[in-house]
């Protein structure tokens, strides 16, 4: 069968890197506009509509607010916690709703996986950029919060996009990776819940954890966590909070490295999806 | 003129891991890694060889479980292949498009669904949206959700929107028995299409009619090809057979 015309391609053959992030950039469009379409869908019934994307941050960070600072430390109700609580909580909650949507997403996508070749990265990537639909909204409530707690315009600020687009990377790459973990362990899910709950206080969400540790090894150890990384670097950006340099680092390590890990995993598996 | 292939399948097999239950023992699973208890292995296809060329319009035929539909699968890239090679030309298009369609959304919002999932840049989903909407027949109905629709109506927009692109391959899984007489004539006009722009037509149907249009007619049996060849000769075979499996 040597005689072949040469433009045949193999169904069987492994995807290459290159070819699948082209494949993925040719449906940019899709990313776009369908998971833009859901988040709508989802508040289109409701009374108060979009307004919604609104509300639901201001609730959540009124909650947080009330349970933490004025119940449990009523001595940290002050508005450098409350600035710090709104950084901390919408960067933390975001990053863990995409992650936890993602382990199931090979899972409950699998009838489209059966009828319709497309790079399944899409799946998982949708969700990132759904995520985005109603995070960006909250910054609103993110910049009105500060502002309430006296912190004057930075030029800091100007860095809110690199920051954005840091968030974004750091999202994806971890979706591509939780959906690959999540389609070779289905029990993923259930235990990821406990694990972000000591993540949470891990990453300094509520209570900085500089107030637990005193040693200066063990912080900069503890800023291998991606997401005490750009929630330290996002304090210091919206409302000046002090930055340690590791957390800088691993960021920007984690921004570069995250993508191409995550297409490289998840493509591991890329024709076993529909299985 | 030598035939030049779309599609070339060598030496396919593929089997299917049935798994019937799950240990109720957790710790069982564990140990087993999660490995189920019994396993029923099911031959879907075995060294399957065939070729497909350009201008083609290829019948499928066999009795039900006779792998029909793995082949279609497998060829269109969606199920893992255990043994054997398949090439094709381009990516072949199966009509699977409608799982990505949502029946809360109108005709309209699915069918930039379906064109974008299919790998269309908005300009082009655009330019092509009216004449889907002529071609399933459904402009009076296209703003409203897709759950109202009649399941012929849904049939016409998944097929119009899946052949909306003129395919170099595609793979036709009972379609024609869809829709009403306009729309049959419609979609015969459509792989018509395909063929005249030297694409290759595969199509699994038990319509004599329609398999008689076919040039040739690949006859699979119990996952093995029983009979490959001129479409009149391969279907009176079949049919034959299946008169007489029936009595």
């Amino acid at each position: 069968m040597s005689a072949d015309p040469p433009e045949l391609v193999d169904l069987g053959c492994p995807v290459k890197l290159g070819e699948y992030a082209r494949d993925v950039w040719a449906r940019r469009d899709y990313l776009l506009t369908v998971p833009r379409r859901e988040a709508r869908g989802r508040n289109a019934d409701f009374l108060l509509g979009q307004l919604w994307l609104i509300i639901n941050p201001a609730l959540m960070i009124t909650v947080y607010f009330v349970v933490f600072g004025v119940i449990i430390q009523s001595n940290r109700g002050s508005a450098d916690f409350l600035s710090r609580l709104v950084v901390g909580v919408l960067f933390f909650r975001t990053t863990q709703t995409v992650i936890q949507a993602s382990t199931s997403s090979i899972e409950r996508n699998r009838g489209l996986i059966r009828s319709i070749q497309f790079p399944r990265a899409l799946l998982p990537l949708g969700i990132v950029v759904g995520q985005m639909y109603s995070f960006l909204p909250s910054l609103i409530v993110m910049f009105a919060v500060v502002s309430f707690g006296g912190v004057e315009p930075m030029w800091q600020w100007l860095l809110l996009p690199a920051i954005l687009l840091a968030h974004f990377l750091l999202n994806a790459g971890l979706s591509l990776v939780a959906a690959r973990a999540g389609f070779a362990f289905n029990d993923l899910g259930p235990l990821l819940t406990h694990l972000f709950r000591v993540l949470m206080y891990g990453s300094g969400v509520i209570f900085p954890i500089e107030d637990y540790i005193e040693s200066e090894r063990v912080l900069n150890y503890l800023a291998i966590n991606p997401i005490y990384a750009i929630i330290g670097v996002t304090r210091w950006v919206v409302i000046g909070s002090d930055l340690r340099s590791a957390q800088v680092w691993s960021m920007v390590i984690w921004c570069l490295l995250v993508v191409p890990i995550g297409f490289g995993l998840f493509l591991g598996a890329e024709r076993r999806y529909g299985e | 003129m030598i035939p030049e292939p779309t599609v070339i399948v060598e030496d396919l097999s593929i089997t299917y891991r049935l798994r019937l239950d799950r240990s109720s023992s957790p710790v069982r699973n564990l140990l087993t890694s999660g490995r189920f208890r019994d396993v029923v292995e099911v031959q879907a296809l075995r060294n399957v060889s065939v070729q497909f060329n350009r201008g083609e319009t290829i019948g499928i035929v066999g009795s039900n479980g006779s792998g029909k539909s793995t082949l279609m699968q497998a060829i269109s890239g969606l199920s893992p292949i255990d043994q054997g090679r398949i090439r094709v030309s381009s990516q072949p298009t199966l009509l699977g498009v409608g799982a990505a369609l949502r029946p809360a959304l109108s005709g309209r919002q699915n069918i930039e669904i379906g064109c974008l999932v299919l790998g269309m840049r908005d300009e082009e989903v655009a330019e092509i949206t009216d004449s889907i909407i002529d071609f399933a027949g459904i402009r009076s109905a296209i703003d409203r959700p897709m759950r109202t629709y009649s399941s012929g109506m849904r049939a016409r927009l998944t097929f119009a929107i899946a052949t909306s692109r003129v395919p170099e391959i595609l793979l036709l899984d009972e379609a024609l028995a869809v829709g009403d007489r306009g729309f049959r004539k419609r979609s015969e006009e459509r792989m018509q299409a395909v063929r005249a722009s030297a694409g290759t037509v595969l199509l699994v149907s038990h319509s004599s009619s329609v398999l008689q249009t076919c040039d040739r007619i690949l006859w699979l049996e119990q996952g093995e090809v029983r009979l490959f060849g001129d479409s009149g000769e391969t279907l009176n075979a079949y049919e034959d057979y299946a008169d007489a499996s029936n009595d």
